[in-house]
């Protein structure tokens, strides 16, 4: 079951997935399932319920607790779905915690050291020291057996040593202080998987450390009594496991080594040294790493936020963000989803403490505006530059999101004034058709900025300037091959200004936009007040364009938009309240929106649409580009990073049991990646 | 014999270039006056010169090379290397500072600095060499000047003599200098002589400021420099001097007119101080005359070049160095309007505003600009205003509508047909007669009866001439000015000047005389309905409109009904993009059609203007929305039956017809501001607030009434809020302090354990 689970999953993660809150997950895993066998689908469902957790949480219970817990928040979170869940399907609540794919655990327990292989063969060449013990397979399978049986300090103090020889053989030519060596590749994986899988768990029981009942603090092993006495070997081998993860590139070996780091947070956050280096390093792969990498490394980081807020929030917040600027400086289809992680992820984290939040967003916000004042009063080519690129945009991008995942704060309401003031003034800097693009992502910011946090922005006007400026009756002066993709372009050449693409891409965005942000104002009771100038400007625009391929989306807009406008106008005229009555007109909205309204339907209709065209034009793209080289290689990628998980899941399962961690993660703006691009 | 024949050369040599009519004019001028004056010069002179020589005495110049020759004193320079400097006595000292006075010492200390000095000594050396080269460098000045005039080479006239002046050892390193030396150590040498003629610029400059009355004639021997010859340091030296001179005049010029003195004044015997200040007088106006005209000459010289399309050699560096002329220009344009030559700057500036050159046509213009600002006698405001209208028209109305636009900086308010008006400046306050009573004694009294006296005459006579004379002029000014717009109205309907013509119209819209009313709006609806006019001249010409009716035009009987329609069309144009900022235009109009003509208006208008206000404040910047908002506030006040737009009740029959262009028949009772719910949702405080009040009826006390905001007017508002240099106003509130967050993170804390209690 699971297999074929993991089958689905790898589909699900191909798929454009937009949103990532749990719910709506859920519920374009239902819309993608389709009209199959309504059994297979809850199957379905639950599978994925089951990755988003153990992708999220830290998986330390059984999987089957885990799913009931997640149940019971689905029953918090989404209760029609629960119930819907209820009246289906009991058996799938009442979940036995017995969990039934042990066997399959097994079988894939055992394809992990494949995974683990090294290239060696240059290690060999080091052989350096006398005295030192040369590390056997044997004096391995007797470390582990005794480690079973009785971990005495004697016991792991060797075999930290032997780790630690391990390790530095990574390095080249190391420290060569070890007392043992180890030569041999094999070997090597040996100890290191050994040691992986089975210290944590010694290491427990050395220190007789028994996880909280309450479940939901961490224990620090410094409340052991015997933690003074071992303090320095378990130095040693976490600053061994920090420089290990230094030094690997093989993606799943490193999810596998974050992932026992995760482990041991709580050892990391009695030293304070060793816990530096770890975030470090855990910036890194947060910042460049592999997919999977990338979300073990948050998660890491995440714990230690949240156990030790008032040390590390701080500074980790800074270093998560500075890396995060650093690592969007180039957007390309391939690198965006990676992009958005990133501002999910850090977006997670601003959600611990709002009051850092703010002090954060204060000070870079107000960083962006001054960059955005400098270009203002210079009016030259290299400050604009310094306010139109990237990465300036998608700090844009993700302070809006921050702001809008964090809506209902009182401590965070006043940035949303600077921030949209910041993103006007960027697009006023310079309104020449060449930035068009970076225009749209701006809009795009605030559209999402305005309908989470329930602010009104007048964003209606840039759109409209566009149709207003680009003459759509002008020949084109060049055909083009290839359409533009404007999610990961800020400006256009002039080239492109002159192609047919151009416009027809121009009016495809314009139109989702339009769409997007009126569907967002659609219950307003000022709707038509709202769309009065659009309304007059497309039909100015329906009047002065020949071109028959513009006009007919142009029209079908008009018609929705002045559809929505008559409803709204038709319902507020008999509504008995006046305009001062604001409680009342808060409800009339509220109850305008759960009737619906013209707009709103087909804008759901045309956003089903909308994805699978999207799916068709990148399975699409796949293929006309499976003839390129380059595009094989990144499919083949991706493929790999389907088993990457099957493989790095089956290690959660394995240490499932053992692990005593507390699943606090909030899950607001999950954490799952999305490979498919746009925003 | 030098000097004299140097003072003559000049003047020659610029008379065989070409001079402009006015510069001729000018020199006539100044020509008598410079005659009178040339024996006084002579003797000046000489007198410097002999001075020069005692000083020249002094220190006699040595060749740079020749200390290497000279074995003993360097042994005696090592020697005092090696005392300890605290050891030094009064005569050690003396004698340093004896031998400090000849070149070879200094020379070496600049080039051969011994490793081994101590660092207060290294200093004191630095300092004195610092002062010494300087001197020198005006000495040579001087020798060139004397031998210049027979020699003439293809390369110029200066080189040559220079050459002369030297040594046969210092022409032999010259010559080799340039052969042997690396494109490296040129350049040191260049920085090196940049520095060195630094020194001199500012040694000469810094004398003259000190002792305007004295070193007057310095400004002379800078003047000089202007003529550096030396190829590679020629333009940045020039740039400097040029620079330094502009400020020097700014510096030293008196704040009056210098007039030539009469020949009755120059016979009569004066006072030795009076006399010096002639000679300073006589001395700076001649200095600054030849600096303006070498000004001008730069400046030519770049353009003729430039229409010849000669050889580009020099092509950069002239250009370069015109730019630099033109800012000394317009700086000397700004700050010294009222000393002589003003007009001849005026005359020259003027056509350099509709320069091909963008930069130095946007430097005029800024330069004009600002003078218009600041003038506040009216007198040179006049003057450039004349010379502008002269070229507009020569030019046949081809310029460039920055020349045109620089003239809405007027500082006109006020002209001869409104001089009736009663002057409304404060006037000073007299103690009454109990209260000096009360607190001064009778001696006191007496003085202060004196003294009050004097001060309302004086008073009187200053202020009834000042403002009728700057009446006169403003009128006069005004004039010309409007003599320019309607030409252009007239004669040249679609040229690009249109717009700043509708502008500068509508700026100075309540100044017009009665007379031009009827045919003005006459072109103006006219103008208006062709419809080839942008949103912003339509806006204009409104605003042109009602300027004039809400003034002397009330008397008219001419009902505007179009203008506003035509304004009631145009708003749903407008937006939170480019056309952002012509909303202020569209805050003046509406202050003066609906609020002053309210008697004029009905209230479907006015209703109709509020909706439709109150929409468009829905699609523009928070500046614009404030804006607008107090508008709608100001209508509301104004027409209090407005109300019916805030509740939601049909009068009559017929539905709001929202993309009707009619404010009459659009059925504007039947709707309600709905749009002021959206806005109290806006991102910017202020709007939510105004939307609030609006939405409450617009009341003045309770919690929705304004308070301070309501005093500002429409347009001030919308200046207050501009967003254009990116500040925030209101401020954003900055992190805060500590105590609050344990409390929030608390609440956060809460909200999650609620959460997993559920579970």
């Amino acid at each position: 079951m699971l297999a074929n689970s993991f089958q689905l999953l790898s589909c699900l993660f191909c798929r454009k997935l937009e949103d990532l809150s749990v719910d709506e997950f859920l519920l374009s895993g239902f819309d993608s399932a389709g009209e199959g066998d309504s059994d297979e689908e809850l199957i379905y469902t639950y599978c994925i319920i089951v990755v988003v957790v153990i992708l999220l949480d830290d998986g330390k219970k059984g999987k089957a607790t885990e799913h009931k817990e997640q149940l019971s928040r689905l029953k918090n979170k989404d209760p029609e779905f629960y119930k819907f869940l209820q009246a289906n399907d009991q058996t799938l609540l009442n979940f036995d915690d017995t969990d039934t794919s042990e066997d399959e655990d097994e079988k894939k327990y055992h394809r992990l050291p494949s995974a683990l292989e090294f290239s060696c063969e240059n290690k060999d060449l080091h052989t350096v020291a006398v005295e030192t013990i040369k590390v056997t397979d044997k004096m391995i399978e007797d470390w582990k057996a005794a480690m079973k049986k009785e971990p005495t300090p004697r016991l792991f103090r060797e075999v930290t040593q032997a780790f630690k020889a391990a390790v530095a053989t990574t390095k080249g030519e190391g420290g060569a202080q070890c007392r043992y060596k180890v030569a041999d590749s094999s070997v090597f994986n040996a100890l290191v998987l050994f040691c992986i899988r089975d210290i944590y768990v010694a290491l427990q029981r050395m220190l007789n450390l028994k996880p909280d009942k309450d479940q939901k603090k961490l224990v620090l092993p410094s409340s052991s009594p015997k933690w003074q006495k071992n303090q320095l070997d378990v130095k040693m081998y976490l600053s061994g496991v920090v420089q290990l993860l230094s030094c690997l590139t093989e993606s799943t070996v490193i999810s596998a080594v974050l992932r026992h780091a995760n482990q041991l947070a709580p050892y990391y956050l009695c030293l304070p040294k060793q816990c530096r280096h770890l975030v470090k390093q855990l910036m890194k792969q947060w910042s460049t790493g592999e997919e999977t990498s990338r979300v073990l490394a948050f998660l890491a980081l995440n714990k230690i936020c949240r156990h030790k807020q008032e040390t590390y929030l701080n500074p980790i917040l800074k270093q998560m963000y500075i890396s995060y600027v650093q690592n969007c400086k180039f957007t390309s289809p391939n690198v965006l989803p990676m992009i958005n992680f990133m501002q999910r992820t850090l977006t997670e984290m601003y959600s611990l403490d709002t009051q850092a939040t703010y002090q954060h967003a204060f000070i870079y916000i107000r960083q962006l505006a001054i960059h955005l004042r400098n270009a203002m009063t210079m009016k030259k080519k290299e400050t604009y530059q310094s306010v139109y690129n990237w990465q300036y945009i998608h700090c844009l991008y993700l302070w809006c999101r921050v702001l809008s995942s964090l809506h209902p704060s009182d401590v965070l309401q006043p940035l949303i004034y600077p921030l949209c003031q910041v993103i006007i003034g960027t697009m006023k800097l310079v309104p020449t058709s060449r930035y068009y693009p970076l225009r749209m992502h701006c809009c795009r910011a605030l559209t999402l900025l305005s309908s989470s946090t329930n602010t009104f922005v007048p964003v209606m006007p840039f759109l409209l300037e566009i149709l207003q400026q680009v003459d759509f009756n002008k020949k084109p002066g060049r055909m083009s091959k290839k359409p533009i993709n404007f999610a990961v372009i800020l400006k256009l050449s002039k080239v492109n200004l002159m192609e047919k693409a151009y416009k027809d891409g121009l009016i495809d965005q314009l139109y989702d936009l339009i769409l997007e942000y009126f569907h967002t104002q659609a219950s307003s009771i000022g709707f038509p007040e709202l769309s009065l100038p659009t309304v007059i400007q497309l039909k100015a625009f329906l009047k002065e364009c020949k071109v028959a391929n513009y006009c007919k989306p142009v029209r079908q807009l008009l018609e929705k938009v002045q559809e929505n406008s008559s409803h709204i106008t038709g319902r507020r005229q008999k509504a008995a309240f006046g305009v001062a009555d604001a409680t009342a007109v808060a409800a009339w909205e509220k109850q305008i929106k759960e009737e619906g309204t013209p707009l709103s339907r087909y804008y759901s209709q045309w956003k089903k649409l909308r994805e699978k065209e999207i799916q068709l034009e990148i399975s699409g793209k796949d293929r006309m580009e499976d003839l390129e080289l380059p595009e094989i290689k990144r499919r083949k990628i991706q493929e790999k990073k389907v088993e990457d998980k099957k493989e790095f899941k089956d290690l959660f399962e394995s240490d499932s049991e053992s692990d005593s961690d507390d699943g606090e993660l909030k899950i607001k703006g999950s954490t799952g990646l999305d490979p498919s691009g746009g925003f | 014999m030098g000097p004299p024949r140097s003072k003559k050369r000049r003047p020659t040599f610029r008379r065989l270039l070409k001079t402009s009519g006015v510069k001729l004019e000018n020199k006539l001028k100044n020509r008598t006056l410079k005659q009178q004056n040339v024996a006084k010069k002579q003797r000046k002179e000489q007198k410097k010169l002999r001075a020069a020589v005692k000083d020249a005495a002094i220190r006699t110049p040595r060749p740079l090379e020749t200390y290497r020759n000279r074995p003993e004193e360097e042994e005696e320079e090592e020697f005092l290397e090696t005392l300890p400097t605290d050891m030094m006595e009064e005569d050690d000292v003396q004698q340093m500072t004896a031998m400090a006075r000849q070149a070879s010492f200094i020379t070496r200390d600049l080039s051969a600095c011994g490793p081994v000095h101590g660092g207060k000594k290294r200093s004191a050396d630095a300092v004195r060499s610092y002062e010494k080269v300087p001197r020198k460098m005006v000495r040579t000045e001087e020798t060139e000047v004397i031998h210049l005039l027979p020699i003439k080479d293809q390369r110029g006239v200066v080189p040559q003599s220079v050459e002369r002046g030297m040594t046969q050892q210092q022409r032999l390193v010259r010559l080799t200098e340039m052969a042997s030396l690396t494109a490296e150590q040129r350049e040191t040498l260049r920085v090196q002589k940049i520095n060195d003629r630094k020194l001199v610029i500012a040694s000469l400059g810094s004398a003259v400021v000190s002792d305007p009355y004295r070193n007057i004639k310095r400004v002379k021997e800078l003047r000089g420099m202007l003529m550096e010859s030396d190829p590679s340091v020629a333009v940045t030296v020039r740039k400097l001097v040029m620079v330094s001179l502009m400020e020097i005049f700014k510096d030293i010029a008196p704040t009056y007119r210098i007039r030539p003195l009469t020949p009755e004044e120059k016979a009569a015997k004066v006072k030795k101080e009076t006399q010096q200040i002639r000679e300073f007088e006589e001395g700076l106006v001649s200095q600054y005359k030849f600096y303006l005209e070498d000004l001008e000459q730069t400046i030519k010289d770049w353009k003729q070049q430039k229409k010849k399309r000669r050889q580009a050699v020099g092509f950069d560096s002239y250009r370069g160095l015109a730019e630099v002329s033109v800012r000394c220009l317009c700086s000397l344009l700004l700050a010294l309007p009222h000393f002589n030559f003003h007009n001849n700057i005026v005359v020259v500036l003027v056509p350099l505003m509709n320069d091909a050159d963008k930069q130095v046509s946007q430097m005029c213009c800024d330069a004009f600009r600002n003078l218009f600002q600041q003038d506040k006698e009216g007198g040179a405001s006049l003057a450039a205003v004349r010379v502008i209208s002269g070229l507009v028209k020569r030019l046949n109305y081809h310029v460039r509508p920055e020349l045109l636009r620089t003239l809405l900086s007027l500082r006109i308010k006020e002209v001869q047909m409104k001089k009736d008006m009663e002057d409304t400046a404060p006037t000073k306050k007299f103690m009454n007669n109990k209260e000096k009573r009360k607190k001064l004694s009778r001696m006191q009294r007496k003085w202060k009866k004196a003294e009050e006296k004097l001060e309302k005459e004086l008073l009187e006579a200053e202020a009834s001439e000042s403002k009728e004379k700057k009446i006169k002029l403003h009128t006069e000014t005004l004039n010309i000015v409007f003599l320019v717009y309607f030409r252009i109205l007239k004669k040249a309907q679609k040229s690009v000047l249109l717009p700043a013509v509708l502008e500068g119209l509508a700026n100075f819209a309540h100044l017009i005389n009665l007379e031009f009313f009827d045919d003005l709006l006459n072109v103006l609806q006219n103008l208006i309905q062709s419809g080839d006019l942008t949103n912003r001249e339509s806006l204009h010409c409104i605003q042109t409109v009602f300027t004039i009716l809400s003034g002397q035009g009330d008397v008219l009987n001419i009902d505007p009904l179009n203008f506003y329609s035509q304004l009631y069309r145009m708003l749903p144009r407008l937006h939170a993009g480019a056309p952002n900022d012509d909303i202020i235009i569209v805050l003046r109009c509406l202050d003066a059609m609906l609020t002053r003509r309210r008697k004029q208006v009905t209230l479907q208008r006015a209703m109709a203007f509020v909706k439709r206000l109150s929409t468009l404040s829905l699609h523009v910047l928070p500046n614009a929305s404030v804006g607008l908002l107090a508008a709608s506030r100001a209508t509301v006040h104004a027409f209090p039956r407005c109300d019916l737009l805030l509740d939601n009740e049909v009068q009559g029959s017929g539905f709001y017809l929202a993309e009707l262009d009619e404010p009459e028949h659009c059925n504007s009772q039947n709707t309600a501001l709905w749009e002021l719910q959206p806005l109290q949702r806006h991102y910017h405080p202020v709007v939510r607030r105004l939307a609030l009040h609006l939405s409450h009826g617009a009341p003045s006390e309770g919690s929705a009434a304004l308070g301070a905001l309501s005093r500002k007017s429409p347009a001030e508002l919308f200046n207050a809020y501009s967003v254009r240099d990116m500040t925030f106003n209101p401020p954003v509130a900055p992190p805060g302090s500590k105590k609050k967050k344990s409390f929030t993170a608390k609440y956060v804390f809460y909200t999650y354990k609620e959460f997993v209690l559920v579970l």
